[in-house]
C-alpha cells in the first residue's frame, strides 16, 4: 500500500452560533492515495464541502468555528501549518475547484486577470509569459476562442464556460491534489458530461489525485476509484466504487442506491429514504441515521451508541453500522 | 459610443427639468415673502423709485409664470440677476467665491473618503477587535458632531493654544487644514460606516474564498472585496459631497473662509434675494451634476453595470 | 444602550429643569458675567451673566422639542406620499419622485436655510424648516417599503378581498412599514437637531434670549478668547444629544432589522 497523499484524521468542525452548536464534521477520517479519484458522497449538508474546505483552512474567518484533528498532507499536518505554509499549498499543491461557478468568480474583473492571478500567486513571470499560459489553460479546458475570452468578464460567460474557467484556475499550477466540489451540480445535464471529460483529461495530464464531492451517484460510478459515504458529518461507509454499488454494507448507502430511478424493470415509483436529513445542531444520539434506518427497527444500541467504522468483508471495505452483518447479501 | 451619448443627453435633460423645478420653487418663495418683496429686497432705506426699480427688474408685479419666464430668459443669456446689496452681477459675486468652496468641498471629500475607506476596511477585516470598536465609536461620534463646534474647538486648540495654524481666512495653504478637517470628520464617519458594512458582506462572498484558495496573500483577497464593495461606497462619497456643500456654509462662517457658503449667509442677512436665488441655483446645479458623474463612475467600477443599452 | 442612558438623562433634565436649578435662564445679571465654572455656577456664566447650566437644561426642552416636532412633521407628510408613490406606481410615482428629486437636490440644511431666509427667523420657522429638510428621506423610505411590501401575500389577499387602496395602505402596509420608519425617525432626529442648532449658530434660528444650544454657541463664538467654557458646554450638549439619538437609533435598527444597515 503506497503512502497516502492526504490523510485526514479525526476531523471535527463545529460552528458556534449564539444559540447552538452545529457539528458539521464530526470525527471524519479517510485517506487519499496518489493518482486515485476519491468520491465523497452524501446529501446536502452532510459535511462534504466543509471537510474539504477545512483541509485548505478556507472556512470563512468571520464565522465562529472550532476545528480539531489532523490533516496530513505528505506527512505535514496542515492544521498546524503557518499562514505562509498554507498559502504555499493552496493553489499550488492542493487546488480547489469550488461549487457554483456563478458566485465563485469575481464579477468585476476579467476572467483572464483571474486566471493570471492563480498563476502569479506562486510564480513570478513576465506578463507576456503569464498571458500565454493563461490563454493556453483556457484552451486546455475547452473554451473556444480563448484569446478573446481571456479579456471578457464572467457575466459574458455561460455557466459551463465558467466552470471550465474554474477548472483552468485549478490546474494552473499542476497540483498533486484536485478538490472538485460539486463540479456539475449547477450545470445543465448536457454540459455535465463535457465538464467531466475536461476534469478527467486534466487529471490524467497532471497525474493528480482528485477528491470528487458530489451527491450525484451516477458521477461517482463513472469517475471514482474509491468512495466515501457521508451522513450528518460522519463517514458511514467507505469502499472501492464497484463494491459500493454492487455490495453496499450500510443502510444509508443501500437507501441511496435504492433511491436511484431504475430505467429497466418494473419499478413505477421512486423509493426515497424516508424522513429527512437531521438538523446538524440537533444530531440524533447514537447512530445519526437511526431515525430513518430500516435496519435499526428501533433497537436500543442504535439510539445510544455511535457505531465505529469497522472493516467488513475484504480489508478496504469499511462500514459504520451495528448490524452490518445482517446486510450480508443485500443490494443484489 | 452613441448609446453612451444618448444616456448622457437623457440624464442632462432630466437634470435640466429638476433645475427648472428648483428655479420655480425659488421664484415662488420670493413671491411668498411676507410683505412687499420689492421693498424688502431694495432695503429699508430705499426710495420709492428704487423700490419700483427693483419691482420692475425682477418682474415682481407680474404674474408668476411671467416672472419665471423672465428668470429663465436671463439665465439663457448667462445672467443670474444683479445683487441688491453689492450692485454687481450675481454671477460675478458667485464667480469670485465659488472656487474657494469647491476647493474646500473637494479636499473635505477626499479626506473623508480616504480615511473613511481605510478605517472601514480595517474595521471589517479585524471585526470584533479593538480597531473595529474604535472605528465604530469614531463613526458614531463623527456623525453626531456639530460641524461648527468641532471647528471652534479646533481653532481653540490649534490657533489659540498651540499657535500652529491661522485662525481663519484663506491666506495660505495651512489655513486649509482646519476647515478640511472639520468638514472631513463627518464625511469620514459616514464613509467608514458604509465601508465596514459592505465589506463585511463582500468578504463573505464565495469569490473571495476562491481567491484565497489560489494561495494569495490576504490583502489581495481584501482588495477583491473592496473593489466589489465600491459601488455603494461610491454612492455614499458622492452624497457626501452634497452634504459637504451644505456643511460648507457653516464651516466657512466659522473659519471666515471666503466661499459661497459664507456669501449665502451674508446675503440672507442682507435680504439680498437675487443673490440668494443665484447661490441656491448654483448649489442645486452642482449637486445634480455630481449625481450624474457618480452614476457614470459606476460603470467604470463595475463592468456589469449597463446604464445605457 | 449608552444612548438610552444619555437620552434619558437629557430628557429628565429638560423636563425637570425648573426644579433642578434656582436660576432663571433668561435673567440677566451683568455684574456676574463671565464667571468661570464654580460651585455656584457649575458651568459658569455667559456674556450676559446668565447661568450656563440653567440655560443648557432649559435649552434641552427647546432642542428636543424642535427635533421631535420636526421629525414628526417630516414623517407625517413624507410617509403617506412615499407609500402612495410606491404602491400606486406609474404616473403618480413618477410625479412624486420628480418632486422628491427636487427636494433632494438640496441638503436639509440648505433647504432649511433658504426657508428661513424667506419666512423669517424664530422657533416655529426653524422647526418647520428642519422638518421639511428631511421629508424627502421619509418619502424615499416609505416608497421603498411600499414597493417591497406590495408583493407580500397578505396585500394580494387584501386586494383579492376587494379592500380599497387607502384601507390596504393604512392597515397592512403601514403597519408593517412602521418599524423601519420609527428607526429612521430616531436617526433623523439627530439630523434635525443639528440643522436647527446650525441655524441658531448662524443667528438665523431661534433668537436670544431663548436658550437654544445652537444659538448659545453662536453668541459664544465672539468670546472664545475670553471665556472658552461658554462655548464648550452648549456644543457638548448638542454633541451628546445627537450622539444619543444616533446610538438609540442604531440599537433599534440592529434589534429590529439588520438588513436596514445603510
Amino acid at each position: 500500500m503506497p503512502e497516502p497523499l492526504l490523510s485526514i484524521r479525526d476531523l471535527h468542525v463545529t460552528f458556534r452560533t449564539r444559540s447552538e452548536s452545529v457539528r458539521a464534521v464530526d470525527g471524519v477520517s479517510f485517506d487519499v492515495y496518489p493518482g486515485e479519484t476519491l468520491g465523497v458522497v452524501g446529501e446536502s449538508g452532510a459535511g462534504k464541502s466543509v471537510t474539504m474546505l477545512s483541509v485548505l483552512r478556507l472556512i470563512p474567518p468571520s464565522t465562529r468555528v472550532v476545528t480539531s484533528g489532523q490533516v496530513l498532507f505528505r506527512g505535514k499536518d496542515l492544521m498546524q501549518a503557518s499562514k505562509r505554509e498554507i498559502r504555499e499549498i493552496r493553489g499550488r499543491h492542493i487546488a480547489l475547484i469550488p461549487q457554483d461557478p456563478m458566485t465563485c468568480l469575481d464579477p468585476v474583473l476579467k476572467v483572464g486577470r483571474q486566471v493570471r492571478e492563480a498563476i502569479e500567486a506562486h510564480a513570478k513571470a513576465p506578463a507576456a509569459e503569464t498571458y500565454r499560459r493563461g490563454v493556453q489553460l483556457l484552451e486546455t479546458v475547452g473554451i473556444p476562442e480563448p484569446a478573446r475570452r481571456y479579456t471578457q468578464f464572467p457575466h459574458e460567460y455561460s455557466g459551463g464556460m465558467r466552470q471550465r474557467a474554474m477548472i483552468a484556475m485549478g490546474i494552473a499550477n499542476a497540483p498533486s491534489l484536485l478538490i472538485a466540489d460539486e463540479p456539475t451540480t449547477a450545470l445543465d445535464v448536457t454540459i455535465q458530461a463535457q465538464i467531466m471529460d475536461v476534469l478527467r483529461a486534466a487529471q490524467r495530464e497532471t497525474r493528480a489525485s482528485m477528491v470528487l464531492i458530489t451527491h450525484d451517484l451516477g458521477l461517482i460510478a463513472e469517475m471514482a476509484d474509491r468512495v466515501v459515504v457521508m451522513y450528518a458529518g460522519h463517514i458511514v461507509e467507505s469502499a472501492d466504487v464497484r463494491t459500493v454499488f454492487s455490495a453496499p454494507r450500510h443502510p444509508y448507502t443501500l437507501g441511496l442506491i435504492g433511491s436511484l430511478p431504475q430505467t429497466t424493470g418494473n419499478e413505477k415509483w421512486l423509493r426515497p429514504i424516508p424522513g429527512s436529513p437531521p438538523d446538524l445542531a440537533n444530531v440524533p444520539s447514537g447512530c445519526p441515521f437511526h431515525p430513518r434506518c430500516f435496519l435499526s427497527r428501533g433497537r436500543e444500541i442504535c439510539r445510544t451508541a455511535r457505531p465505529e467504522l469497522r472493516s467488513v468483508g475484504n480489508g478496504a471495505h469499511r462500514s459504520a453500522c451495528h448490524f452490518v452483518d445482517e446486510l450480508e447479501g443485500a443490494g443484489r | 459610443m452613441s448609446a453612451f451619448l444618448t444616456y448622457l443627453v437623457r440624464r442632462l435633460v432630466a437634470a435640466g427639468v429638476t433645475l427648472l423645478g428648483v428655479i420655480l420653487v425659488m421664484v415662488l418663495l420670493v413671491r411668498a415673502l411676507p410683505g412687499d418683496p420689492a421693498r424688502i429686497i431694495a432695503g429699508l432705506l430705499a426710495t420709492p423709485e428704487q423700490v419700483a426699480q427693483v419691482r420692475l427688474s425682477m418682474g415682481l408685479d407680474e404674474p408668476v409664470p411671467v416672472q419665471y419666464w423672465r428668470y429663465l430668459v436671463n439665465l439663457a443669456h448667462g445672467s443670474l440677476g444683479t445683487s441688491a446689496r453689492f450692485g454687481t452681477t450675481v454671477l460675478s459675486e458667485i464667480g469670485h467665491r465659488l472656487p474657494y468652496t469647491i476647493v474646500l468641498a473637494v479636499f473635505g471629500t477626499l479626506f473623508g473618503a480616504v480615511f473613511g475607506i481605510a478605517l472601514g476596511v480595517l474595521a471589517a477585516t479585524h471585526k470584533g477587535r479593538w480597531i473595529d470598536a474604535f472605528g465604530s465609536m469614531l463613526g458614531v461620534a463623527g456623525i453626531s458632531m456639530p460641524v461648527y463646534w468641532l471647528g471652534i474647538l479646533l481653532i481653540v486648540l490649534f490657533s489659540v493654544q498651540l499657535k500652529l495654524l491661522p485662525i481663519g481666512g484663506a491666506g495660505s495653504a495651512s489655513s486649509l487644514v482646519m476647515p478640511t478637517l472639520t468638514l472631513g470628520v463627518f464625511s469620514m464617519a459616514v464613509v467608514s460606516r458604509m465601508t465596514r458594512s459592505t465589506m463585511l458582506d463582500t468578504l463573505d462572498q464565495d469569490y473571495v474564498r476562491t481567491v484565497r484558495a489560489k494561495g494569495v496573500v490576504e490583502w489581495v483577497a481584501v482588495r477583491h472585496a473592496l473593489h466589489n464593495a465600491f459601488i455603494p461606497i461610491l454612492t455614499v462619497i458622492g452624497l457626501q459631497f452634497g452634504t459637504l456643500l451644505g456643511g460648507a456654509v457653516l464651516t466657512e462662517t466659522v473659519f471666515s473662509w471666503p466661499g459661497i457658503g459664507q456669501l449665502l449667509v451674508q446675503s440672507i442677512n442682507n435680504r439680498d434675494f437675487p443673490l440668494v436665488q443665484g447661490i441656491v441655483f448654483v448649489f442645486a446645479a452642482m449637486f445634480i451634476v455630481l449625481n450624474i458623474i457618480t452614476d457614470l463612475l459606476y460603470s467604470v467600477v463595475d463592468p456589469r453595470v449597463r446604464l445605457y443599452r | 444602550m449608552i444612548g438610552i442612558f444619555i437620552l434619558c438623562a437629557f430628557a429628565l433634565a429638560a423636563i425637570f429643569a425648573p426644579l433642578l436649578t434656582p436660576y432663571d435662564p433668561t435673567a440677566q445679571d451683568l455684574a456676574s458675567a463671565f464667571l468661570p465654572p464654580s460651585a455656584a455656577h457649575p458651568f459658569g456664566t455667559d456674556d450676559l451673566g446668565q447661568d450656563i447650566l440653567a440655560r443648557i437644561m432649559y435649552g434641552g426642552r427647546y432642542t428636543l422639542a424642535i427635533g421631535a416636532v420636526a421629525v414628526s412633521i417630516a414623517a407625517i407628510i413624507g410617509v403617506p406620499f412615499g407609500l402612495i408613490s410606491g404602491y400606486a406606481g406609474g404616473a403618480t410615482d413618477m410625479v412624486i419622485q420628480r418632486i422628491t428629486d427636487i427636494l433632494l437636490a438640496f441638503n436639509p440644511f440648505l433647504l432649511a436655510l433658504v426657508l428661513v431666509a424667506v419666512f423669517g427667523v424664530g422657533i416655529e420657522t426653524v422647526t418647520v424648516a428642519a422638518g421639511i429638510g428631511v421629508i424627502p428621506q421619509f418619502i424615499r423610505l416609505a416608497r421603498g417599503q411600499a414597493l417591497s411590501l406590495r408583493e407580500e401575500v397578505y396585500v394580494e389577499a387584501a386586494v383579492a378581498f376587494g379592500e380599497s387602496p387607502p384601507a390596504i395602505l393604512g392597515r397592512h402596509v403601514l403597519r408593517n412599514a412602521l418599524t423601519p420608519i420609527i428607526v429612521y425617525a430616531t436617526l433623523n432626529v439627530g439630523v434635525t437637531v443639528l440643522v436647527a442648532a446650525g441655524l441658531g449658530f448662524l443667528g438665523l434660528g431661534v433668537q436670544p434670549p431663548t436658550p437654544e444650544w445652537g444659538t448659545m454657541l453662536g453668541t459664544a463664538r465672539g468670546f472664545i478668547f475670553k471665556a472658552s467654557y461658554q462655548m464648550t458646554f452648549p456644543g457638548l450638549a448638542i454633541f451628546l444629544a445627537v450622539l444619543s439619538f444616533n446610538l438609540v437609533g442604531d440599537g433599534l435598527r440592529d434589534a429590529f432589522d439588520p438588513s436596514l444597515r445603510e
